[in-house]
């Protein structure tokens, strides 16, 4: 198993880092193209939905498991946050329904009952090229 | 992330062109450019996306933000031209049933 890992400002403009690293790594194990779609945007939305959950936060980590089958977990972690943003709670219902409907399997990771990351399962993956 | 906008006299409505990405960094932008046109012209919003190539839920949120305010005066959104997968996006999230979605022949 192959892994590779990500930590990331937790900001906004970092965002897009998570989507093109994804998009990279999953085009690398020969997914197809609505399949890295579908983890891009789930890897995406779980990065939005930290941001916008915790009022404090400094970095975000995504690490990737290349499974021997060829299918990824992206785990997608908030390393520090604190407070909440009470304001975001709808765009963040519209984020944890994306993250649902496109991947394959996904668990939450929460603390107190506040979630503090996601693992993402996706398969696709084809034979490398 | 790209917009352009011209207001159309004959249909009382603003037709506006998304390309590129839209996301939680640039949609306060959309945002605050939407509300603007709305300040000078109350209207319907055409939005052509056949250069969209992403939006996120933030971006999505800010077209729902809209409609809300276009709604205030009985107006409409009419979304045209998605790719394949932000349709899918659309539908997966309903909200192809809250906008009205122009699909191309």
């Amino acid at each position: 198993m192959d892994e590779i890992n990500l930590k990331l400002p937790a900001k906004p403009e970092y965002v897009s880092v998570a989507r093109l690293t994804t998009a990279a790594i999953a085009n690398r194990l020969g997914f197809s193209i609505d399949d890295i779609e579908d983890l891009k945007v789930a890897v995406s939305e779980a990065g939005i939905y930290l941001i916008n959950q915790f009022a404090e936060i400094s970095f975000l980590t995504v690490d990737y498991r290349i499974h021997d089958d060829r299918s990824i977990t992206a785990h997608v972690k908030a390393l520090d946050g604190k407070g909440s943003k009470d304001s975001m709670e709808k765009e963040n219902e519209l984020s944890l329904f994306i993250i649902e409907s496109v991947a394959d399997k996904v668990t939450r990771d929460t603390d107190q009952g506040i979630i503090r990351g996601f693992s993402i399962y996706k398969t696709g993956g084809g034979s490398l090229e | 992330m790209d917009i352009r906008q011209a207001w159309n006299e004959q249909d009382n409505s603003w037709n506006i062109s998304l390309s590129g990405e839209i996301d939680i960094y640039n949609a306060p932008e959309l945002k605050s450019n939407i509300l603007d046109l709305l300040e000078h012209n109350k209207g319907n919003i055409r939005i052509d996306c056949a250069d969209l190539k992403y939006i996120d839920s933030t971006g999505l949120g800010v077209l729902i933000s809209a409609l809300r305010h276009v709604k205030d005066y009985n107006g409409d959104i009419i979304i045209r031209n998605l790719k394949p997968y932000i349709r899918k996006i659309f539908t997966i999230t309903g909200l192809d049933k809250v906008f009205t979605i122009e699909v191309q022949e």
